[in-house]
């Protein structure tokens, strides 16, 4: 079970160290002044490996308690995904159900025709020679 | 030079298509038509830079797009409709009465940035290819397909869609249906 656990550690430090904003690796760069891999850090003096663990699991239990969140599911970047499928790529009845309620709301107005002053602008205009 | 009754009847043609755009930019029914008639003023003082067989649509809405932003884009706040003032315009037309189960999507549409809008009802509702859309904006055809998705999805945070059961049927059907009150 330990054994697990740092694996799945080491595995979410090495994303997050890379920059992530809020990730571990930025905690841990305030708190120690300089970039720490948290899987090298847990074998080091001060550190010890039972906090790390706990730190960690509590960060991805945050990740992995989302709503709609899938558990380890990541982005298209394969960095952990923060939102649900449906905030990043609309399915195809909902964009089509978008369009026949965009498109009904359109048409209201497309079928009041021209109205009487409109078309009467034309003509005036249309009637007009350049020098009138 | 009188203008030839072809180019004046494409020109009518375009009207209500021209009008339709123009609400969905302004929000208010009397502002767009003044926006369309100044676009008519002008495009028939220049109707000699229109080259005959091209697209007629096209060049009118780009007309009209490029006054809006010049002229009407200052009155931004208003434009905005924070108040749904533009459902509630639409709303007031006797024929239109029954169309409530558009107003949340309306007021929805009136909330998105006005060039995700553009792009949405140029796209969406006008029948312009991403193409004619980038055209008559200004811009790629990527921003413009970019632009159409977020409104897309910005529409769908609006009103709350999480799938295509939270759209339909309308909210009458569905209390009725809840409640066991329909009939076979």
């Amino acid at each position: 079970m330990r054994l697990r656990h740092n694996r799945r550690i080491g595995r979410v430090s090495g994303e997050w160290g890379m920059g992530t904003k809020g990730g571990l690796g930025d905690r841990k760069k305030m708190k120690m002044g300089k970039p720490v891999n948290l899987k090298d850090s847990m074998s080091g003096p001060g550190k010890s490996e039972k906090s790390g663990a706990k730190e960690a699991t509590v960060q991805a239990e945050v990740m992995e308690t989302r709503p709609g969140v899938k558990p380890g599911a990541v982005d298209a970047m394969g960095k952990p995904a923060t939102h649900r499928k449906s905030e990043v790529r609309l399915g195809r009845e909902v964009q089509a159900r978008i369009g026949s309620q965009l498109r009904a709301m359109y048409d209201e107005v497309v079928k009041e025709g021209v109205p009487k002053h409109i078309s009467d602008l034309v003509r005036r205009l249309s009637e007009q020679d350049d020098g009138a | 030079m009188k203008l030839d009754p072809v180019i004046r009847d494409q020109v009518l043609a375009t009207v209500p298509s021209l009008r339709a755009f123009a609400i969905s930019l302004c929000g208010h029914v009397d502002r767009a038509d003044d926006l369309v008639q100044e676009t008519l003023l002008r495009a028939l003082a220049h109707i000699d830079s229109f080259e005959p067989g091209t697209n007629m649509p096209a060049w009118l809405f780009t007309i009209l797009r490029n006054l809006f932003r010049s002229e009407y884009r200052k009155r931004r706040r208003e434009v905005e409709d924070a108040d749904g003032h533009y459902a509630e315009t639409l709303k007031s037309h006797p024929e239109q009465t029954a169309r409530v189960e558009f107003s949340e999507f309306r007021a929805a549409l009136s909330k998105l940035p006005s060039d995700q809008r553009e792009a949405l009802i140029l796209v969406g509702a006008s029948g312009f290819s991403y193409e004619e859309a980038a055209a008559i904006c200004g811009c790629a055809v990527g921003t413009i397909k970019s632009r159409v998705n977020r409104a897309r999805t910005r529409l769908a945070d609006l009103l709350a869609i999480d799938s295509i059961e939270d759209f339909g049927p309308d909210r009458t059907t569905r209390a009725v249906l809840a409640s066991g009150g329909g009939r076979s």
